[in-house]
């Protein structure tokens, strides 16, 4: 078993582990993996500096020293608490927190991984392009700044597939990451290197962003909780732009609880991206409200449905495609549909909502494949315009030491010869189509159409979610598929992500729960929630997480 | 469906990309199999009557004051991501300079 978050908090609050011992741990098995070269899994791509890293465990073990002391001079009511007997299975960790433990923050002393699209201050930041090779950023993503003051530890980058364009984690200029468990598979893309670093265990807790699937997708096949949030909960500032109109950042852990708790840590509104904004639920205190319902210490009775909240009233929708859908592995369908039924007679649900019936007949046979056509438009039309920045002058490694301007060239020559050398072939397919799209006598046809069929999936949705509360359904149509079988098929490659991109289409948030394995490879439950009920998606993921591991379905093999 | 060569080759310099002649073809292809899939769009959406009514920001009073706010990056710093710099500056080509043949 890797560790969780929550395992390694109590570790550190019982002084069973110093965060020194931690860090030097992951970047040991960091080290260790990249030693093997394109053997090994090509998972992180760029670790910060080491004697800084080696400071801050320092200086966070010094923490813990005070965090303990004011613990014990507290009194014995915590203490005698803790800790469980070492390899307990549960912890009463968050019950310790509450009980004043102040000065140990959400994430104190957790080591991460972020993808190399997300910006930190004067650290590394490619996008795995060769475009950005030696680029540093000059400032800091909202969401770093947050994990920071969160107390988490940010030991360098994961992989990627180009400028977050790919499914698999092979468009990227630092080679292919490789499936942990098989190492002949694709992780998923495109957070390919996040995912694969907790999967192998090499930090508990790592950020994707997800687009169009890249959280999902590369946590269905990695066998890790993936959370994408509603557009608006989380700020992009500092993300290189993919899509600016559905990009979102989320967490990838090993359970439900450590991914509320990591979520928890970025949300709000941020006056750097005037696109996040407030909903109804501002999640304060969320993750105890999914976390005291999902430490199931030995001792304390388990909750029935009826005492969850999110449980009461629950209205459950299958999320499919059509019945017959093409390239729906017949393994995939079985285990959702006997995952879901499990769960569904064990909240006592009688039925299960049919999203085609919900939807008119007609209109539920092509909804998934109107909701990637509307994708594949919006989406190279952003990016046409997202990395028209990438002109060879602003950003990028400089190519002569004393600052002269490379050869006599004029300003387009620098534009095609560093766009041309610099970007894969992925990347350059969507700029031009995403050119095409948008460039007249063609943009009422695509772009124009795609706007309308956009508002259509979300009013869809909006009508969907007056009859149901949670849509549960395959993530991916497929495990884990082999590296190259897919690469040179864009139109094949598109369609891993046909489950992931209504969700992002729809404003909706999404996360990819592991329900088993299909030929021995990790298999994703998709749970769609309504923009802004993450609360309810993740109390009701975590009670299929937590009911999947009392069928002896565990998260991690 | 499959693009013409001359379509690429416009696209392409309009997305200010050189291609090589293998690219080209392979383009044409892959960017024809792609637009012939998204071009169900239209027979999808025939017959649906959907108002489109986007808005990044929700609300523009909610929008942060303009004003300007001190950055506490150095000019150096800024500078170290140019990829070519003198004098404290970022250096670009000439736009109307010709081209040596």
């Amino acid at each position: 078993m890797k560790p969780t978050i929550s395992q390694l908090l109590d570790d550190y609050r019982a002084g069973r582990t110093t965060v020194r011992a931690a860090v030097e741990s992951s970047l040991a098995a960091i080290d260790a993996d990249r030693a093997q070269g394109a053997d090994g899994l090509n998972a992180v791509v760029s670790i910060h500096d080491r004697s800084d890293l080696l400071a801050q465990a320092d200086a966070a073990d010094e923490r813990w020293e005070q965090i303990r002391a004011a613990r014990t001079d507290r009194g014995s009511s915590s203490t005698s608490q803790v800790p469980p007997p070492a390899g307990g299975a549960h912890s009463t960790s968050e019950e310790d927190e509450n009980r004043g433990v102040v000065t140990a923050r959400p994430l104190e002393s957790v080591p991460v991984i972020v993808k190399d699209n997300i910006c930190v201050r004067g650290e590394l930041v490619t996008a795995a392009s060769k475009i950005l090779a030696g680029y540093r950023s000059a400032y800091s993503a909202t969401v770093t700044t947050k994990l920071k003051n969160a107390g988490a530890i940010i030991l360098g980058n994961g992989n990627m597939d180009e400028f977050a364009m790919g499914s698999s984690g092979e468009h990227s200029a630092y080679g292919p990451t490789k499936h942990p468990i098989d190492r002949s598979r694709v992780p998923g893309g495109s957070s390919s290197g996040p995912a694969a670093s907790v999967a192998a265990g090499f930090v508990p807790l790592s950020f994707g962003s997800d687009t169009g699937g890249s959280i999902r997708v590369p946590a269905s096949f990695c066998g890790l909780v993936g959370l994408k949030p509603t557009y608006g909960r989380v700020s992009r500032h500092g993300l290189l732009a993919l899509a600016s109109s559905l990009d979102q950042i989320g967490p990838f852990t090993h359970t439900v609880a450590d991914a509320a708790r990591a979520f928890e840590v970025i949300v709000g509104r941020d006056p750097m991206d005037q696109t996040t904004r407030t909903f109804g639920d501002d999640l304060t205190g969320l993750t105890e409200t999914v976390v005291s319902r999902t430490s199931s210490t030995s001792g304390e009775s388990e909750p029935t449905p009826e005492e969850i909240p999110a449980l009461r009233h629950l209205r459950i929708g299958s999320f499919d495609g059509p019945a017959n859908l093409e390239g729906l592995d017949a393994g995939v369908r079985q285990l959702i549909t006997n995952r879901r039924e499990q769960f569904l007679s064990q909240l006592t649900i009688d039925d299960l909502v049919d999203f085609n019936q919900l939807v008119d007949t007609a209109a539920a046979a092509e909804f998934l494949d109107l909701a990637l056509d509307v994708y594949y438009i919006t989406l190279p039309a952003e990016v046409s315009s997202n990395l028209a920045r990438y002109d060879g002058i602003r950003f990028g490694k400089r190519r002569t030491a004393n600052g002269e301007r490379p050869g006599a060239q004029t300003l387009l020559d620098q534009y095609l010869e560093t766009r041309s050398a610099g970007f894969g072939a992925e990347t350059k397919r969507r700029i031009m189509l995403g050119t095409y799209v948008l460039s007249s006598g063609y943009y009422d046809a695509y772009y124009k159409t795609a706007l309308k069929a956009r508002a259509y999936v979300e009013q869809v949705f909006e009508r969907v979610f007056e009859s149901v509360n949670i849509l549960m359904g395959p993530s991916v149509a497929t495990p884990a598929f082999k590296l190259g079988e897919r690469i040179d098929d864009p139109l094949a490659m598109y369609l891993s992500d046909l489950y992931a991109i209504p969700a992002n289409i729809g404003g909706l948030c999404a996360i990819s729960v592991p329900c088993g394995t299909v030929s021995g490879l990790p298999v994703g439950m998709q749970l769609i929630a309504k923009g802004g009920d993450e609360r309810r998606l993740l109390q009701v993921a975590s009670a299929f997480e937590r009911w999947n591991q009392e069928s002896g379905i565990r998260n991690q093999e | 469906m499959e693009l013409s060569k001359d379509t690429v080759t416009k696209l392409a310099s309009l997305a200010r990309l050189k291609l090589t002649d293998s690219e080209t073809e392979r383009y044409a292809q892959t960017l024809g199999a792609i637009l012939g899939h998204v071009d169900r769009l239209q027979g999808y959406m025939k017959g649906k009557d959907v108002v489109v009514d986007r808005r990044v920001v929700t609300d523009p009073a909610e929008l942060r004051a303009d004003q300007p706010n001190p950055s506490d990056a150095s000019r150096d710093e800024l500078l170290a991501s140019a990829r070519a710099v003198k004098n404290g500056r970022v250096v670009v080509p000439g736009v109307f300079e010709k081209r040596k043949a």
